[in-house]
């Protein structure tokens, strides 16, 4: 299960920055941390419930990862062509709520023992992204296309990748978590729809 | 409740919210006008009555009595000209966004799958109505009233 997650994130952040790329991994490591059987469980065992609880976590850390990773085409998107900036904002606020969403309540560095550090880079993101919107670190618009309508399409691709992927991982969730993915999937679907219209009403 | 009750319920509520809105696209659809508009109803009006059909044989599939449709329905506000209809349409969306989003709660396997999917086409069929969107179709405990406008 932590195995096909993984994959699914990978495709999610195909041809991203390597960052960008370090940061998903880095939550795929909380969530092998938290999911599998470690050196540390064995030595320091923890009541079933709380393993169920952290396995939880990591799950949705793993998931909020594919919205930082669309957050973060947003913002090199944005940071390449500011003139969009105007038609991208709330996209980029939704995906960025979105994120926020999906991660756990309560995620501290310290809640897992062994977890600490690929947990804090977690974390990082997480207080990155609580920045108000447009105030985040300054992203550099490499790899995105100079043509601002291609940005576009590329960016409608990721977000239908995106959502495709919640699709995919709302199947196996618990019910609470399942009805918030297909929200969001269905939010990347409709971001895809706004992102390849024509941004005026009469152009169309 | 047992957990095939709660998708019953479901079910059922879905059920309804589908009868309401293929009710209310045939206003829709008297009122949009000529165009690309009077299609799009007509789209969304047999993409209403298939999901209905589907959910009807879906509450037989779990041993229940698919409940009727009422002879009409009040609509939320009056629909005299396009814009109006136009409206209406997206708030039949989010209606049904709201349903199909607790569908997926209650149920599992193929039928949550299916929930999911008509959750997002009634997302982007209320997008296009709309000109935006929230960030949290079908959800309206997060949705407090803001839209994303994209122009």
């Amino acid at each position: 299960m932590i195995k096909h997650k993984e994959t699914g994130v990978g495709r999610t952040g195909e041809g991203h920055a390597g960052a960008t790329r370090r940061r998903v991994l880095a939550a795929g490591a909380v969530a092998a941390v938290a999911g599998c059987s470690s050196p540390a469980r064995e030595s320091n065992p923890l009541p079933a419930g709380i393993q169920e609880i952290r396995a939880e976590e990591a799950r949705r850390q793993l998931l909020a990862a594919h919205s930082t990773v669309l957050r973060e085409r947003y913002d090199a998107v944005i940071a390449r062509h500011p003139q969009l900036a105007g038609r991208l904002g709330a996209l980029r606020a939704a995906v960025a709520e979105h994120e926020q969403a999906l991660l756990p309540g309560d995620v501290r560095p310290t809640a897992s023992p062994s977890g600490t550090a690929p947990a804090s880079g977690v974390t990082a993101s997480k207080a990155a992204s609580a920045s108000p919107s447009g105030a985040a670190a300054p992203v550099s618009g490499s790899g995105v296309p100079a043509d601002p309508d291609t940005a576009l399409k590329d960016l409608a691709a990721a977000e239908r990748r995106t959502s495709d992927s919640f699709a995919e991982a709302l199947v196996e969730a618990e019910p609470e978590l399942a009805r918030l993915l297909a929200s969001i999937a269905a939010a990347g679907a409709a971001h895809a729809y706004l992102l390849t219209q024509a941004p005026a009403e009469g152009a169309r | 409740m047992k957990r095939p009750d709660r998708a019953l319920e479901a079910v059922q509520a879905a059920l309804g919210a589908e009868h309401a809105a293929v009710y209310a696209y045939g206003v829709v659809g008297s009122r949009v006008g000529e165009g690309p508009r009077e299609a799009e109803a007509r789209t969304a009006y047999a993409a209403h009555r298939a999901r209905r059909d589907a959910l009807a044989r879906t509450v037989r599939d779990l041993g229940g009595t698919p409940d009727a449709a009422a002879p009409a329905y009040a609509l939320p506000f009056p629909v005299p000209d396009a814009a109006a209809a136009e409206r209406l349409a997206a708030v039949l969306e989010d209606r049904v966004a709201g349903v199909y989003s607790d569908l997926v709660r209650a149920a599992e396997g193929p039928l949550r799958t299916e929930a999911a999917r008509a959750l997002r086409e009634a997302a982007v069929r209320a997008v296009r109505w709309r000109g935006s969107g929230v960030a949290f179709p079908g959800l309206a405990e997060r949705t407090r009233n803001r839209r994303h406008r994209q122009r």
